[in-house]
């Protein structure tokens, strides 16, 4: 085997190992994507079992106020409405407006000095899904996308990374194979997607289609037609299956569902929990509310620290009660932080020198706070960036030698080689 | 250098010599008795140059060829052809109409006939916007402001329609200044706010194929340009600022009109008026607040304006390494490649950069946009990458200039350079059958096999479910002007946030309003009123062409799924390569529910036929836009029955194969 791969020049042997991919894996590879790049389909093995397996990431969209949730200041001046109270940790206080999470305090901790260089909502939300700042000439990945690029498929018919009411960017250089899949609303799951006519329907109408491609795909026989083909078998094997179950909430106990909230986020968050029990390694979930918090007040910032509280202390407790807490982590964060002054209006400005990170579960140290912002609120230290978070990510779920080659030939990394936030890791 | 304008190919100094004799034979050519009622009307010249021009590519590709021991691939039957220009000129499949019509046109010259007509078509507008939406990456709703980019779009859609030539556009929009509600080309600028450095790196791409981004930060890896090399040719838009200009005359014009248009807005008759709309209450009151407060930032939007300021400029960024230059030095303007080739001297700069940049003989420019528009028709550039050409990688360097050389005679006019294109016996072969490797120098025996773009197939799937879609079109951006009372007032500023989209149906230039984004409509006489979910819940799609669509179609909506660019940070970055949710969307999607469902347009065509073999052909020559061979007519007798349902599981099938959204 060495030996045939040292007789064969690069582009045989890319040949050969999109051809391993494909019998093996099941993995189709898009055109584009033989040109060049190291062969992405063969994953490589983490050395040893990752401390965690799957990853909910709740983005809470718009600037979420640090000093409101995980970094709360005792100077009323700073603190606005927000009061600092113990939690279940003794080396972690969180604002009052989080009751139910510092009951669960030992199994949280928070990244307090976090930084990101812009103040801009969408490029600063460029840089917290992808760890890059916005360059021209280029997209780059999601953190799912990155996963599956080195873990591999986490299911072989669900989908590695499944994104809820995002702005996620999507799979930037890589191939349209490691797009997360987008489901813009919770309660109706992947309900528009499937097959509304029945199953001896579908298969006849499949039938039919495959009787009627042959000739196209014999006369033709490029590798886009191919992949082509080998989409429309995929569809069809995950259409084949129930595939309406793992995203359909309504089979959870009523009960349930009121615990996470009856709000967009609440049950999106729910279906996170659904699918990563089923074999999604990603999900991401958005704030259906915007934390862009500059001309509200006061009674705003309850509704919104409300459903966070309860949201993610219930996911907590949930993924707890399956057993599951241990090797699913859960990261809240936002595309930068709010201003420690409050303004006359109740508001609070944009703050991307220093905001917060809230980790749990899977492979995170809990009831800790690593870094800080001054007494003031304003500078922190030591300077963790959105790439330094993806990396801690990519720590726990054992993604090693993060690089790959991209078109035309120069190196990527995930994040551009930042070192992870080890304090913070278990 | 490697670009010498004086062009030695012996085939060009033979373009102009047979031109000269072909206007001296064919005076009097088929195109004066044309009967067809088109305005694609080019002079007697020009055809004289579209003509000779097709003869020498054809024999600049016939040498290679021969060269090569190729021939050219099977030469295209007229279902295959008509297809193929539909979609290429027009952006969609033609309807079944068009193209039994097409068919059986017996005169001899009826596919440059059809070639005439389609260059004449609003499609061909709504195509070509499509194609530099994606190379400028407009949005509609621009980055972090409050206004919307409808002004240059539609002007761009106008310079398209009234063929202005392509370097006419591309000078007004590099030399504009002012708000764009002065001067509509400064879309162009106020797209790439805040970004200057990035926007020199994307006019380089676009304009002058050379991609010289990495020289932003570093010396160019491969040596080609220094990254001082990169600030002198930024330095030509050194001057260029997006803002107020509080210094300059005009903003304050701009400014006084805002402010009498804001009176209005606190005149006692506007309250009247949203009180009349809305009640004597508290809605009413707020609603007051926050039209004034969005007409304020409407007006600083509108206020916006690109010009130039003496004092600005590009200086070598703080971390500048190399020794020819230290941090904060102003370099000299100097181009990127060729040289000057006169024009004005001491205007701003940003005129002298538009003058060299569109002039003729700026051998780049015309090089850059005949590409371009070559690997439109043929699916591939004759150099590629097409954002970075180095003419000594070109699979045909003779060609690549012949290309650009004809790009110049026909005063680049891309109606009539892409007339020529598709006259060539290259376009009118078979696509290739085998596959060229990357990287592989491909000689054009026939066009590469090209999936359609995400708006081809859009816009394909639209032609199959509205009659005569390009009747709806997005209406002119709203004016100003409209502003004269309370009344008018309200009108102006409630239409801009009531979240309906609106279109205008240019037949009787009444506005059709549709709700939300993703919701509603279905246009006209024919009901397609097939919608997903229930109540309030429901979610259609607009049915409208791409081009009439917001700039990008919002995320997970068909069209973003096939690889409609975001728009984002990269140029024409729309992609053709498959995924699974795009067949899911062709197999359980909108458009497959509507085009199998019984009251559907495309059904009722198929209806009228006498026969289920009839009808089997209508399906085909609808969809595939061709008659179903032997093998599949067994398929159908033996899988298939003759009742509506078997009509409905064959249009989901052929939605369904490869074929449909390949242009072979």
């Amino acid at each position: 085997m060495n030996d045939l791969f040292q007789s064969l020049d690069e582009p045989t042997r890319r040949a050969f190992l999109l051809y391993a991919a494909k019998t093996t894996l099941g993995v189709s590879l898009a055109p584009s994507f033989l040109t060049g790049a190291d062969d992405p389909a063969v994953p490589a093995k983490p050395a040893k079992k990752a401390p965690c397996e799957r990853v909910i990431f709740l983005y809470m969209k718009g600037g979420m106020s640090q000093i409101d949730t995980f970094d709360p200041k005792d100077s009323r001046e700073i603190g606005g409405p927000s009061r600092p109270i113990a939690t279940q940790s003794d080396d972690l206080k969180l604002s009052d407006k989080l009751p139910k999470l510092a009951m669960q305090g030992k199994d949280l901790s928070v990244v307090r000095s976090m930084t990101t260089k812009t103040g801009a909502h969408s490029q600063a939300r460029y840089v917290m899904h992808t760890g890059y700042r916005q360059r021209t000439g280029i997209t780059h990945p999601q953190l799912g996308s990155w996963a599956q690029m080195f873990l591999g498929k986490s299911d072989p018919i669900l989908p590695s990374s499944v994104v809820i009411a995002s702005g996620n960017p999507g799979p930037g250089f890589l191939a349209p194979d490691y797009s997360p899949l987008p489901i813009g609303n919770a309660s109706r799951g992947i309900k528009d997607l499937l097959p509304k006519i029945d199953k001896a329907k579908l298969e006849k109408r499949v039938r039919l289609a495959q009787g009627f491609s042959s000739s196209f795909s014999h006369y033709f026989p490029h590798e886009e037609v191919t992949a082509y083909s080998d989409f429309y078998a995929q569809t069809v094997k995950f259409m084949s299956g129930d595939m309406a179950e793992p995203f359909d909430i309504m089979r959870e106990p009523g009960n349930l569902r009121n615990r996470y909230g009856n709000h967009a986020f609440g049950q999106g968050a729910l279906l996170a929990r659904r699918l990563v029990e089923r074999g999604v390694r990603y999900v991401e979930v958005t704030s259906n509310r915007s934390w862009d918090s500059m001309h509200g007040g006061a009674g705003n910032l309850a509704n919104l620290s409300n459903e966070l509280d309860g949201t993610v202390s219930s996911l907590m407790t949930d993924l707890r009660d399956r057993g599951m807490l241990d090797s699913t982590m859960i990261v809240v964060t936002s595309e930068f932080g709010r201003t420690p002054k409050v303004k006359g209006n109740g508001g609070r400005d944009h703050h991307p020198n220093g905001f917060s990170a809230m980790l749990a579960g899977g492979g995170i140290k809990g009831g800790i706070a690593v870094g800080e912002t001054d007494e003031n609120g304003r500078d922190p230290f030591p300077e963790f960036e959105p790439k330094h978070l993806h990396a801690t990510i990519a720590e726990a779920l054992g993604m090693t030698g993060t690089k790959i080659r991209r078109l035309p030939g120069r190196p990527s990394f995930l994040g551009g080689k930042p070192k992870p936030i080890k304090e913070i890791l278990a | 250098m490697e670009w010498d304008y004086v062009i030695t190919s012996p085939f060009v100094s033979m373009l102009r010599i047979l031109l000269i004799l072909h206007l001296f034979f064919c005076a009097t050519s088929a195109w004066a008795a044309r009967p067809e009622p088109a305005p694609f009307n080019p002079s007697q010249e020009k055809v004289g140059i579209m003509r000779t021009s097709v003869k020498i590519i054809n024999a600049v590709i016939e040498r290679k060829l021969a060269e090569e021991n190729l021939t050219y691939n099977t030469s295209l039957n007229d279902f295959l052809f008509a297809r193929r220009v539909y979609v290429d000129l027009t952006g969609t499949i033609p309807t079944y109409e068009q193209l039994v019509h097409f068919v059986n046109d017996e005169r001899p010259s009826k596919r440059t006939y059809l070639v005439n007509r389609l260059l004449a078509s609003e499609g061909y507008v709504s195509h070509t916007f499509n194609y530099f939406a994606d190379l400028l990456r407009i949005q509609t709703k621009m980055n972090g402001s409050k206004f919307t980019s409808e002004i240059f779009t539609s002007w761009l859609k106008d310079s398209i329609h009234q063929d202005k030539p392509y370097n006419r556009m591309v000078y007004e929009m590099v030399s504009s200044s002012g708000s764009m509600q002065e001067n509509p080309a400064t879309g162009y600028h106020l797209r790439d706010k805040d970004m200057k450095l990035d926007h020199v790196a994307f006019m380089t791409k676009i304009f002058l194929a050379k991609d010289i981004a990495c020289a932003q930060c570093h010396d160019h890896p491969s040596d080609d340009w220094t990254q001082k090399q990169y600030y002198a040719f930024a330095s030509y838009l050194g001057e260029l600022e997006i803002g107020q200009g509080e210094n300059l005359g005009k903003q304050k014009d701009r400014k006084m009109m805002f402010a009498e248009k804001e009176k209005i807005f606190h005149h006692p008759r506007f309250s009247t008026a949203v009180k009349g709309k809305y009640g004597n209450n508290e809605i009413a009151q707020k609603k007051i607040k926050d039209f004034r407060q969005e007409f304020k930032k409407l007006s600083e939007g509108n206020t916006l304006a690109v010009f130039d300021d003496k004092n600005s400029g590009l200086p070598l960024p703080e971390d500048y390494q190399y020794e020819d230059g230290k941090a904060g030095d102003k370099v000299k303007p100097a181009f990127i490649v060729g040289k000057s080739l006169g024009g004005p001297k001491n205007g701003p700069l940003r005129e002298q950069l538009a003058y060299w940049l569109a002039h003729p003989k700026n051998g780049w420019f015309s090089l850059a946009i005949a590409n371009r528009t070559w690997a439109r028709y043929l699916g591939k550039g004759v150099a590629e990458p097409l954002h970075n050409v180095e003419i000594k990688k070109a699979s045909n360097p003779v060609l690549l200039k012949t290309l650009s050389e004809v790009m110049v005679a026909l005063d680049f006019d891309l109606r009539a350079f892409s007339w020529v294109i598709v006259h060539t016996k290259a376009y009118n072969s078979l696509a290739s059958r085998i596959q060229v490797e990357e990287g592989k120098p491909f000689h054009f025996p026939g066009p590469m096999l090209r999936r359609m773009s995400a708006e081809q197939i859009w816009d394909s799937l639209v032609t199959l479910m509205v009659k005569d879609p390009l009747r709806y079109r997005q209406p002119g951006p709203p004016s100003l002007l409209d502003v004269y009372d309370g009344q008018s007032a309200l009108n102006f500023i409630d239409r801009k946030d009531d979240g309906k989209y609106r279109l205008i149906d240019s037949e009787n230039g009444k506005e059709v309003l549709i709700d939300g984004y993703d919701q509603s409509v279905s246009f006209s006489q024919q009901r397609i009123s097939v919608s997903t979910g229930k109540g309030k819940k429901q979610t259609k799609l607009i049915l409208a062409r791409a081009s009439e669509l917001p700039q990008p179609a919002p995320s997970g909506h068909l069209l973003r799924k096939f690889g409609q660019s975001e728009r984002l940070f990269v140029v024409g970055s729309s992609s053709r390569v498959g995924s699974v949710p795009q067949l899911m969307e062709l197999m359980n999607g909108f458009p497959t529910e509507v085009l199998t469902s019984r009251d559907s347009l495309l059904f009722r065509k198929v209806r009228s036929a006498p026969d289920p073999r009839k009808q089997a052909e209508v399906v085909f020559l609808s969809i595939l836009n061709r008659l179903p061979t032997e093998s599949e007519k067994k398929l159908l007798l033996d899988q298939t029955g003759s009742s509506e349902g078997d009509l409905s599981d064959l249009i989901w099938a052929l939605l369904n194969t490869p074929e449909f959204f390949f242009i072979k």
